[in-house]
């Protein structure tokens, strides 16, 4: 085949493929904005009003708790699994252990990172039964924390690696400590340290999984560490697979704040790494 | 001459362990004049940076290092110490071959050092930032915006700050690793030009491959290949009239056997 023949061939599958997915990506997303947006410019009320008691069969209210309740379990999971996380990927660095040891237990974050939700959903259920426990809020913030916490500590170790040695080693030379080295490191590497943290936080807010044997799913208001607890995406799960068209439709609203509060996230994480990377050499 | 040396080696052994086993310094002993500034030269990869390296401890950050033999700072000695490193290193300052800014603001790239090891206040922080600013050339070109961030500095400037940054710890002894490598000719020239001011208080140990810079600012000479000294002395003697066939190979810019099968880091 002629090279330029070649060329306009696979250039042309790139254009296709490119098509195919922002396409499907943008009816999602406008779908669920249009739809959404509708339920939400009829009745706003829905996002700052408790649900009445008999919500899911089309009663009255609106899914504040499922707000709330999202906030209460993912807010505090994501700072318990950053903390973890931060710990874990200055430890593996080669300050503090050997290569060897940094790569087995890498190898087993991806594990983690790549193991379904729904395996710490059930995990916590276990240990739930064990306990002769119920679901609630806090078991569901333990659940949202494992799967963070791997997602987070990947983050961070790579943002921690990329800090160039040099940098390591101008602190060491002026007599730094490890820990005050470490410190150096950290905020040379902050912008990739955030977009961890923010990207296990919209992981945490917008997985369904972990959740759904978790947290209880009632529609009370969140209020104790072990109520029932019902987070957007359980929410969602529900409306969705209600008889009721009303409800139904509710579910598009949820999914509405759902997609804003994780696009907002984006956006914070974008200008907080921005503000740092002025302080990042990239010469 | 080992009287009056600042810092000098003994026996000193560098074996890169793991992966790539090598031996990368052979029994160094060496001694370094006070107050004068010493080139290291030699071909790339041939221990010249290793050496620098393990005269500061800076081996010890790396796994896989292992050092045998001992240097002394002003008779003291540096690995067989009772005192903690950090203390050790924070008396010999070093700037490596990549200029490097810490990131935070310029005025505090050159205050961390010093005001983790001595507490100041914040008047005498000032003066003691201007005058290594000052001492390095740089203040005049960042006095009005000493609080915005150092990594908005060209390389050259950046590269100066370095300088200021570990002389604001008041180190014994500077090593400086190939400094003007990564800068244009301009900025280069006012790095050597701040290193041939500083070496009037300072020792100074500073490794290059440019025999023009060796010319223009060494004192003294260390031509190391494949590891070992071969030869060291003052500068003007041993480049002019060298005692081994090696060293006259590579001050006149001959090829140099072996040195292809051996690059390293």
């Amino acid at each position: 085949m002629n090279r330029y023949t070649k060329q306009t061939l696979v250039e042309s599958l790139i254009r296709l493929s490119m098509a195919l997915v922002v396409g499907v990506l943008a009816l999602i997303i406008g779908m669920t904005l249009y739809k959404g947006g509708l339920v939400l410019w009829n009745q706003p009320e829905v996002v700052i009003t408790a649900p009445g008691p008999m919500y899911l069969l089309g009663g009255s209210g609106g899914f504040l708790h499922a707000i709330l309740g999202s906030f209460a379990i993912v807010l505090p999971a994501t700072l318990i699994a950053t903390l973890l996380a931060l710990a874990v990927a200055m430890y593996l660095q080669t300050d503090y252990c050997s290569e060897r040891f940094a790569r087995a237990v890498n190898l087993l974050l991806y594990v983690l990172w790549g193991t379904p939700a729904i395996v710490y959903g059930v995990f916590v259920l276990t240990l739930l039964i064990v306990m002769e426990a119920r679901a609630s809020l806090l078991a569901a913030l333990v659940a949202v924390t494992l799967l963070q916490f791997p997602i987070i500590a990947r983050f961070m170790d790579e943002a921690l690696r990329s800090v160039a040695a040099n940098l390591k080693e101008s602190g060491y030379s002026l007599g730094l400590t490890r820990l005050e080295t470490m410190k150096i490191t950290l905020k040379a590497a902050l912008p990739g340290l955030t977009a961890g943290v923010i990207m296990g936080f919209a992981r945490g807010l917008g997985d369904g999984a972990a959740v759904l044997f978790t947290a209880g799913g009632g529609i009370n208001m969140p209020n104790e560490l072990d109520d029932s607890a019902t987070t957007l995406p359980i929410l969602i799960f529900q409306q969705a697979s209600s008889p009721y068209p009303s409800v139904r439709d509710d579910a598009f609203a949820a999914a509405f704040v759902l997609m804003m509060l994780v696009l907002g996230l984006i956006v914070v994480s974008k200008l907080i790494a921005n503000h740092f990377s002025r302080y990042t050499q990239d010469h | 001459m080992s009287d009056n040396a600042a810092i000098r080696t003994e026996n000193l052994n560098l074996f890169y362990t793991g992966g790539h086993a090598s031996q990368a310094l052979k029994d160094i002993n060496i001694a370094f004049p006070a107050n004068r500034l010493t080139t290291i030269i030699g071909p790339s990869g041939c221990g010249k940076s290793s050496l620098l390296k393990s005269l500061n401890r800076l081996h010890d950050i790396h796994q896989n290092t292992r050092i045998e033999g001992e240097v002394y700072l002003g008779g003291e000695p540096v690995y067989q110490s009772r005192r903690p490193v950090p203390d050790i290193r924070s008396r010999i300052g070093y700037v490596s071959q990549k200029p490097t800014a810490l990131p935070m603001s310029i005025y505090r790239n050159v205050a961390y050092g010093p005001r983790i090891h001595r507490s100041l206040g914040k008047a005498e922080l000032d003066d003691l930032v201007e005058t290594y600013l000052r001492k390095v050339n740089l203040w005049n070109e960042v006095k009005d915006r000493l609080h915005s961030p150092a990594a908005q500095l060209s390389v050259g400037q950046i590269q100066r700050l370095s300088l200021a940054r570990s002389l604001a710890v008041e180190p014994e002894v500077l090593l400086c690793d190939e400094v003007t490598s990564a800068l244009d000719p301009i900025s280069a020239q006012k790095v050597e030009e701040t290193l041939l001011q500083l070496k009037e208080d300072y020792t100074i140990i500073m490794v290059t491959h440019l025999m023009h810079q060796v010319e223009r600012l060494a004192d003294h000479v260390v031509f190391v290949y494949l590891g070992e000294v071969v030869e060291a002395g003052e500068a003007r003697t041993l480049l002019n009239h060298p005692g081994k066939e090696a060293t006259r190979r590579f001050v006149s810019g001959h090829a140099m056997p072996d040195v292809a099968l051996r690059a390293t880091a």
